[in-house]
This record gives C-alpha cells, sequence and structure tokens, in this order.
C-alpha cells in the first residue's frame, strides 16, 4: 500500500517561469526584434522629450527664413514653406503618431478581441452573423473603408483614428477567433467546465488569455499600419488639418515642393519609413518567438 | 451494493454538418442505446477501440455532451434534470481525470491557481483553508506542495497527470472518471499512475470508471469489464470471469490482438482478425460486428443482438449465445 | 550465425543545441543490424531511439541537432559522410522509413497508387503503366483487399491500418530493400488494427528477409516481431540481447523495471499493484556522466553516478552496461565453474 507517495518531484533548476517570461528570454536573442525594439524605444522618447530636444516651437513660423536647406543652419533638417523648423515638427509629429497608433489599436483590439471571444466561443448562429458581418467588412478595400468612415464622421484627426481603428476591427476579431476555437477544445476547458465553471468564467478567465498570444504579433504591426494609413489620410486630405505637424499631412503639403525642397517631403517620409520599419521588425521578431514555442 | 449511477438506454447521436445543399445530413451515433449500472466502490473498465464511443460515454455521464435519449440517473435523479443549482452541487461528487497531460491543465495557471479554482468556484472554504487542502492533496498525489508557484509546462507528463488526479480530488467526489488517464503516459510512469490511483481508490472509496483502449491496462485495474463497439456494448462481466471466459467473438480479438509478452508466444498465435474498424457514422447491417466476425451466421447480418445476460453477471451480445 | 552486417552505428553522439542549453540526445551509442534481422530499440520517451534513427537518413534538422561523433556505415559506407544528393538517393530505395503517423508521410493531394508508382519509376526505368502494375501487386502483397481499386485513393479516404500498409508498400518499392527503419508503426493504431501490422511486418520479414529497425516504447512489440533487443535509456544503450534471452534473462534494473511494469506480466495475475520504478526520467540538458538511472535504479552504488558503466558480457548475445550487474556477474562468473560442473 505504500508506494512512493512521497515521491521527488522536478529537479531543482527549473526557474518560477511563466510562458511570458520563457518568451522574453528568447525575444532577447531575436535581432530583427532588438532593432525594431531600439527604433520604437527612441520613437517613444522623442515623444515624451519633444520640448527637451528641440528650442523651437512646431508652429512659429517665420517666413524670411522659408524653405530653407538642411544641414546648413540651425533648422538642422531646414524649414518648410512657412519657415517652421521641420525637425521640430517632426518631432513633435511623433508624439501625435503615438497617440494615433495607439488609439486606433485600441479601439481595434478592444472590439476585435470581444466579438471574436464571444463569436468563437459560442459558435452557432452567434458565430455565423458575426463571421459574414465581418467577411463583408472585409471584402471591402481598406483604404476605402476608412475613407468611407472618415467621410461620414467628418475629416478630422480623431476621426481618423477612429476610422482606422474601426476598420481594422475585423482583422483582430478573426485572429482571436481563430485561437478561441482552437484551445476551446482543449480538455482544460472541458475540465473546469466539468469543475462548474461558468460560461463567462471560461470565456474571459481561462480562454481569453490563452488566445491572445497570435494578437501580440497583430497589434505591433498594426501600430505601424496606423500611422501609415493616418498618413494616407492626411494625404487626402480626411485626417489632419493644416497646422498639426502630422507626418502624412507634412508630406502632403509639400508635394509641389518636391523638387524646389526636397527636404520638405522627404524628412517627414523617412520619419513614417523608419517607425513602420521598427514596428514591423519588432513584430516580426515576435511572431517568430512565439511560433516555435507553440510546437514545443 | 449501492448503485450509484445507472444508464439506461442512452443515445448520443451526432449531426455531421452536410457539406452539399440538400443532402441529409449524417449522423453519428456515437453511443447507441447503452445501459447499464455502477455500484459504489466498483472500478468499472470501459474498453473498446477509436470510434467505440467510450470517451463521448463518459463526457455525456458528467454532461459535458448533450444526450440524444435515454436517461443517466445519479442516485436516482436524471443528471440532465437537473437545474444549474443542483448540477453544479451535482459537479463536487462526479470528476474526471483526463487523457492527456500536456492540455489537460491551463499552461497559464500556476499549480496553486489551478488547484484551488474548484473550491474557489464553489465558494467552499477561507484562503487558508484552501491552501491547507491543496497541501494536503498534493502530498497525496505525490508532488511536493513546494512546487505550487510552477506552470504546469514545468512538470513532466507523469506529474502533470498526478495533479490532474489532484484537481478531481479537490472537491471530495465520490465518483472519478478516468478517461483515457494513463494512455499518454511512458510505461514506468503509467505504473506508478494506476498504483496511485488504486491507493486512493483503496484510502477513499472511490467509485472508478476506467476508460482505456489498451486492454492489459484496463484488465488490470477494473473489478468489471465492459467491452464496447461502434456505441453499444457488446460484452459485460466481473473482470476475472471475462478474462477466464471471453464469449463474444470481438472480445475474443481484442484478447488474442494483445501483443505477446513473451517471444515464445510468437509461434502459437491465433489468427488475427483482419479488417478495419469500421466508422460510426455508417455502420454495417444486423451485428456491427459480422463483417469481421470469424463465426458470423446469416442471422447477424439481418438482426443486432441484444444484450442478455448468459450466466450470473456475465451479459453479451451475439447471436451465438441465444 | 554469421550473418552479413547491413548497418554498423559505431560511436555515434548526437546532440541538439536549444536557447535552453545543450540536450544530450544519444551518447556513444554502438549498434548493428545484421542482413534479414530485425533489431528493436525500446525505450520510453527521452531514450533518444527516434533521434538514433533518424541520424541514420541525415533526417535530423541541423542546426539544432548535431552529430557530436560517430559513423553510421551502410553498406560499405559512411552515410554520414554523403552530401545530399547521396543521401537523397538512398532515402527510400535502400533504406526506407515509416513512420508513427502515416496521414502526415503520405502526401494528401497525391493518389495512393501515383505516389507509390512514383517510386517505382524513381529506381527503375519504366513507365507508368507498367510502374502501376507493380505498385498492384505491392498493394497484394502488404493485404490490401481491391487493390486495382485502392490505387485510386487518397490518403485520406484510407483507414490508419490502410496507410501505414500504403506506407510499408512504398517503403518496399524500390528493387532490392535494404533496411527499412520503422519509427513507432503501430503506435496510433487500434490494437487489433496493430496485429494486423505486425503481423504483416514479420510476414514481409520471412518472405523478402526484409532487414529491420523498429523504433518502439511497447515490449509487447517487441517480443512479437525482434529477433535482437536493444534497450535504450536517455540517451545511452543498456542492455542489448536477441530478444529470448532478454526476456527470459533481463538483466539491466531498467529493463528489468520496465517489464514489471506491464499489467500484462504473468506476474501480476490476481495482483493488486504493479512494482513500479520510482522517480522520473532524468533532464536531459543537466544530466551527468554518470549512469542515467542511477536515480531511480533500487540496486544504485556511489560508482553509479561518477562514471556510466562498461560493457558486461553475460553471454555472446547479451550484453549490459550496468556496475550492479557487473560486479554481481564477476562474482559469479569466479563461481561459475564450479556451477557448470554440478549441471553436468
Amino acid at each position: 500500500m505504500n508506494t512512493e507517495i512521497k515521491e521527488i518531484a522536478i529537479e531543482e533548476g527549473s526557474e518560477k517561469n511563466s510562458l511570458f517570461r520563457e518568451a522574453f528570454f528568447q525575444l532577447k536573442d531575436n535581432k530583427s526584434a532588438i532593432i525594431g525594439f531600439i527604433i520604437i524605444v527612441g520613437f517613444i522618447l522623442m515623444a515624451f522629450l519633444a520640448p527637451w530636444l528641440t528650442p523651437f516651437e512646431p508652429n512659429s513660423q517665420d517666413i524670411s527664413i522659408r524653405k530653407a536647406p538642411p544641414f546648413v543652419s540651425s533648422h538642422i533638417l531646414g524649414t518648410d514653406d512657412l519657415g517652421r523648423d521641420l525637425l521640430t515638427r517632426i518631432i513633435y509629429g511623433s508624439r501625435i503618431s503615438l497617440v494615433i497608433g495607439t488609439i486606433s489599436v485600441g479601439i481595434s483590439l478592444t472590439f476585435g478581441i470581444f466579438i471574436g471571444l464571444i463569436s468563437g466561443f459560442y459558435g452557432g448562429w452567434v458565430d455565423r452573423i458575426v463571421m459574414r458581418f465581418i467577411d463583408i467588412m472585409l471584402a471591402i478595400p481598406y483604404v476605402l473603408l476608412t475613407i468611407v468612415i472618415v467621410a461620414l464622421l467628418g475629416p478630422s484627426l480623431v476621426n481618423a483614428m477612429i476610422a482606422i481603428g474601426v476598420s481594422q476591427i475585423p482583422q483582430y476579431a478573426r485572429v482571436v477567433r481563430a485561437s478561441v476555437l482552437a484551445e476551446k477544445e482543449n480538455d482544460y476547458i472541458t475540465a473546469e467546465r466539468s469543475l462548474g465553471a461558468s460560461n463567462s468564467e471560461l470565456m474571459f478567465k481561462s480562454i481569453l488569455p490563452n488566445s491572445i498570444a497570435p494578437i501580440f504579433v497583430q497589434a505591433t504591426l498594426g501600430v505601424g499600419n496606423a500611422i501609415l494609413s493616418s498618413a494616407a489620410l492626411s494625404f487626402l486630405g480626411l485626417g489632419a488639418q493644416p497646422p498639426t505637424s502630422e507626418w502624412g499631412l507634412m508630406i502632403a503639403s509639400s508635394r509641389e515642393f518636391v523638387t524646389s525642397a526636397w527636404w520638405i517631403v522627404t524628412f517627414p517620409g523617412v520619419a513614417v519609413l523608419l517607425t513602420v520599419l521598427g514596428f514591423n521588425l519588432l513584430a516580426d521578431g515576435l511572431r517568430d518567438v512565439l511560433d516555435p514555442r507553440m510546437k514545443d | 451494493m449501492e448503485k450509484l449511477l445507472e444508464v439506461r438506454n442512452l443515445k448520443t447521436y451526432f449531426t455531421l454538418k452536410s457539406d452539399k445543399l440538400g443532402s441529409k445530413p449524417e449522423v453519428v451515433k456515437a453511443v447507441n442505446d447503452l445501459s447499464f449500472e455502477v455500484n459504489k466502490g466498483e472500478i468499472l473498465g470501459i474498453v473498446g477501440e477509436s470510434g467505440c464511443g467510450k470517451s463521448t460515454l463518459g463526457k455525456t455521464i458528467l454532461k459535458l455532451n448533450h444526450k440524444s435519449g435515454g436517461e443517466i440517473l445519479y442516485k436516482d435523479s436524471e443528471i440532465f434534470d437537473l437545474d444549474d443549482k443542483d448540477l453544479k452541487d451535482l459537479r463536487k461528487k462526479m470528476q474526471m481525470v483526463f487523457q492527456d497531460p500536456f492540455s489537460s491543465l491551463n499552461p497559464r495557471k500556476k499549480v496553486g491557481a489551478l488547484l484551488a479554482q474548484p473550491m474557489k468556484i464553489h465558494g467552499m472554504g477561507s484562503k487558508e483553508e484552501i491552501e491547507a487542502k491543496i497541501d494536503k492533496i498534493m502530498e497525496e498525489v505525490g508532488i511536493n506542495p513546494v512546487y505550487k508557484g510552477r506552470f504546469p509546462h514545468q512538470f513532466s507528463g507523469g506529474q502533470r497527470q498526478r495533479i490532474g488526479i489532484a484537481r478531481a480530488l479537490m472537491l471530495d467526489p465520490e465518483f472519478i472518471i478516468c478517461d483515457e488517464a494513463v494512455s499518454a503516459l511512458d510505461v514506468s510512469i503509467q505504473a506508478q499512475v494506476l498504483n496511485l490511483l488504486l491507493d486512493l481508490h483503496d484510502k477513499y472509496k472511490f467509485t472508478y470508471i476506467f476508460i482505456a483502449h489498451d486492454l492489459a491496462v484496463v484488465e488490470f485495474i477494473s473489478t468489471r469489464i465492459l467491452v464496447m463497439y461502434l456505441g453499444k456494448i457488446v460484452e459485460s462481466a466481473d473482470k476475472n470471469e471475462l478474462v477466464k471466459d471471453h464469449l463474444h467473438p470481438y472480445t475474443k480479438a481484442l484478447f488474442d490482438a494483445f501483443p505477446a509478452t513473451d517471444p515464445k508466444g510468437r509461434e502459437k498465435r491465433e489468427p488475427v482478425i483482419m479488417g478495419d474498424v469500421p466508422s460510426p457514422i455508417n455502420p454495417p447491417s444486423g451485428c456491427y460486428f459480422h463483417p469481421r466476425c470469424p463465426r458470423a451466421m446469416d442471422k447477424c447480418k439481418l438482426e443486432y443482438p441484444p444484450l442478455k445476460e448468459v450466466s450470473p453477471g456475465h451479459k453479451v451480445a451475439c447471436w451465438l449465445y441465444e | 550465425m554469421n550473418k552479413d552486417i547491413l548497418l554498423s552505428m559505431e560511436d555515434i553522439s548526437v546532440s541538439f543545441y536549444t536557447h535552453r542549453g545543450i540536450v544530450k540526445a544519444v551518447r556513444n551509442l554502438n549498434l548493428q543490424i545484421k542482413k534479414g534481422d530485425t533489431l528493436a530499440l525500446v525505450g520510453e520517451s527521452g531514450c533518444g531511439k527516434s533521434v538514433t534513427a533518424h541520424t541514420i537518413n541525415q533526417l535530423i534538422p541541423m542546426p539544432p541537432g548535431k552529430i557530436e561523433s560517430g559513423k553510421v556505415i551502410f553498406e560499405g559506407r559512411d552515410l554520414l559522410e554523403l552530401d545530399d544528393k547521396e543521401i537523397a538517393a538512398l532515402r527510400g530505395d535502400r533504406i526506407s522509413m515509416i513512420f508513427q503517423e502515416p496521414m502526415t508521410s503520405l502526401n494528401p493531394v497525391f493518389r495512393i497508387g501515383d505516389q507509390i508508382a512514383d517510386v517505382f519509376m524513381a529506381h527503375y526505368n519504366i513507365k507508368k503503366e507498367e510502374a502501376l502494375e507493380k505498385t498492384i501487386k505491392l498493394l497484394e502483397m502488404v493485404k490490401i483487399p481491391a487493390p486495382e481499386r485502392r490505387i485510386k485513393d487518397y490518403p485520406h479516404q484510407l483507414s490508419g491500418g490502410m496507410r501505414q500498409r500504403a506506407m510499408i508498400a512504398m517503403a518496399l518499392a524500390s528493387p532490392e530493400p535494404g533496411l527499412l527503419i520503422a519509427d513507432e508503426p503501430t503506435t496510433a493504431l487500434d490494437v487489433t488494427i496493430q496485429a494486423q501490422i505486425l503481423r504483416l511486418i514479420y510476414e514481409l520479414k520471412q518472405d523478402i528477409n526484409m532487414s529491420v529497425l523498429l523504433i518502439t516504447h511497447d515490449m509487447g512489440v517487441v517480443a512479437e516481431t525482434a529477433d535482437r533487443v536493444i534497450v535504450m535509456y536517455a540517451g545511452r544503450k543498456m542492455e542489448e540481447a536477441d530478444v529470448y534471452s532478454l526476456f527470459e534473462n533481463p538483466s539491466h534494473p531498467y529493463t528489468q523495471g520496465l517489464l514489471n511494469s506491464l499489467p500484462s506480466n504473468e506476474k501480476y495475475a490476481g495482483a493488486n499493484r504493479l512494482e513500479a520504478i520510482k522517480g522520473t526520467i532524468p533532464d536531459l540538458l543537466t544530466i551527468g556522466n554518470g549512469c542515467p538511472f542511477e536515480n531511480r535504479c533500487p540496486h544504485a552504488m556511489p560508482i553509479c553516478r561518477e562514471s556510466f558503466p562498461e560493457e558486461t558480457k553475460l553471454d555472446d548475445d547479451h550484453s549490459v552496461w550496468c556496475h550492479y550487474t557487473g560486479e554481481k556477474d564477476v562474482s559469479q562468473s569466479s563461481k561459475g565453474d564450479i556451477a557448470d560442473q554440478e549441471k553436468e
């Protein structure tokens, strides 16, 4: 009767690592993730420290020095057609981009996760209706969709953010739903159900934490995408309005100066490029880390 | 003997979504008119190959599946008629241990939280009481309570299975369904876990239903055995009786198919039953086993034989024994 | 009984370099398969049996895997020295492999008949029609009913047992099957189907003198089909013997423990508990140089923690790597002469 009841448990050496921490360790070794992370940190620092990084104001015009070329004066990147310091506008523009990214993705995440969770968990006709709706939204070209929403709400930066957020909801919902469908089948959910857990307990406390990993990749890409989309909308006059120093708007309003004052168009463009690149690289790294770990 | 569970004419059918418009959806008769009883303190082994419905049976008994017909009575109350509150109470008494040690524990929860969950769901006990119980039960299953703060992936398969058993014990159940509880474990670990289950059975007088496809394991641990084929019971008897006397040709095939335990047994092997395990979507006519049965008669193709008691405690569904 | 040696693995060590450390999957393994023999590599998870099998065919992904040392001599050549083209030519021809999950090793978008016929056409210089005829004959040989119709089926239309037979057929399609590596071929199958497949492998062995390297965790499967057995644990060889000798006289404490863990063991008729091996398999990341079974062994001695035992030859056909058995054997063999005389 006295079998090895006091059995030896696990060997020493395995630390209290949750899956998150293990992922973090793997992430440290991933080159793209590191580079992406550095760029993003730079971008965030720039946004927060804006007033201390530049002596100029983003909106102070000085027609006398308009279209000053870069690398010659104290206006390191030159000035635009209204004499505003370009570098300052770019730095302050990072704040706006940060806000855009956060809010748009925030909207998409909140609604997307909720819809995906409910749809995947309950299945049946709820799922079918939601999926058809998502399919319809996805069938409309993304840019067109955002334009329509902004047009309905009125052109402004806030409305642009809402539009971008809303039009991305289907992607997030789909990703979450796929995860939920897979997790739902796992024995531990059946076990918790057999213990008497209610549906909402199962959905929010058990399935959700286990389904959101793929969302990290999506969300990271989403921030980059939001910045890009906002730039596009501003370019079309539907997003930020002058004199906001939003990068897309800066590019849009300087179209005519491409040949005469190339820096006014180029440097904001580079800012967009680098920022989006940073987020994409981090997303790549995240994807690498999350994928093989699942196979372990 | 006190009767704990009674299953009468249980049917669980699944309708497959039809791909083509207008065609009749196919029905999988996973559990197809099953009747049996489980007495207190018994270890009822249910054995069968894939598609026989044993796992579905286990889940239906715990109302983790719908049922398409028949009755499941636990201490004389029909489980499917209970209201939410009574059902939740019943859940304390009937628990399940799952097959896959990797997916049966929530990967995001520390073991301590996992084990605390049952009592929290039922609002039982203060924080201290819960912790004390967790410690006690972890020791019972052979895991040092010091490791409460670890996550499932930091344990081996056998240890995770022990944690799964611990979880089932938290609410002081009476009745535990082990659904292929040792099938995914290495042989040496399997032996440990089987011993553990038996120890717990002796100590707490649990009643088990032990579902498995491995006949040797079922034979070892059970007091009584049910053999299933395509959703129906083909034979049931006390363990010793069944081992001595396998009446149904399928039972015989199962015993014969079992690999030898000694190479010397190689030469005197019985001929192997040919044919595949049929799909539960389209079972054969009459007795489901007749296409593979070496002793099939004409009657077997036409009519399904009833489950009849041919000697005390020994039932078989086969026209050979009419 | 001096059959030719078909495959010889010498001092093979394989490790995996992961971000958590180096996993020493196989250490200093020596293995020989004679023509027509079935050698079973048996052990539980983490013992390295699958890694060993995959090393033969250069199927170990490198990185993260690395073959730290050793040679694999097949028909006079060291397979580990061959380049991609040369090893690809061997695979499916002289060395074929069947896996646990036949669904994932058969291409789901091609018909069975076509896939097998492709193997024929790759090795002989024949046209499709002739290859299909050979395929049908082959399917008959593996006892697939109505083979002329089956060749038009896709893998998903066949049952697990049928797919496994189709895999075996594909493995045999080459002109002179050299070595069949069967990696847990019946683990995913129902027991009645497993019995059929094992019977088939056994019969094929008799009929065409096929050499088989069988990887399994199931001692029952070993008892049914093997000629020789190697028991592996945590990357090392623990015991090697002729199959009859192994079951009659299991000498390594792990082998004994393994056989004792089987509920089907005759000693348990009417018994109430199994004699289980205590403890768990060690972590291959942190494993030392002693005997890996030390923490679970009822006969462990201090030397077991320090060094891995040398080979103790109990017989021509039976060797064991164990300090405890080694000592026992030495003390017994000194009495042995007298004992032998007494037996006469």
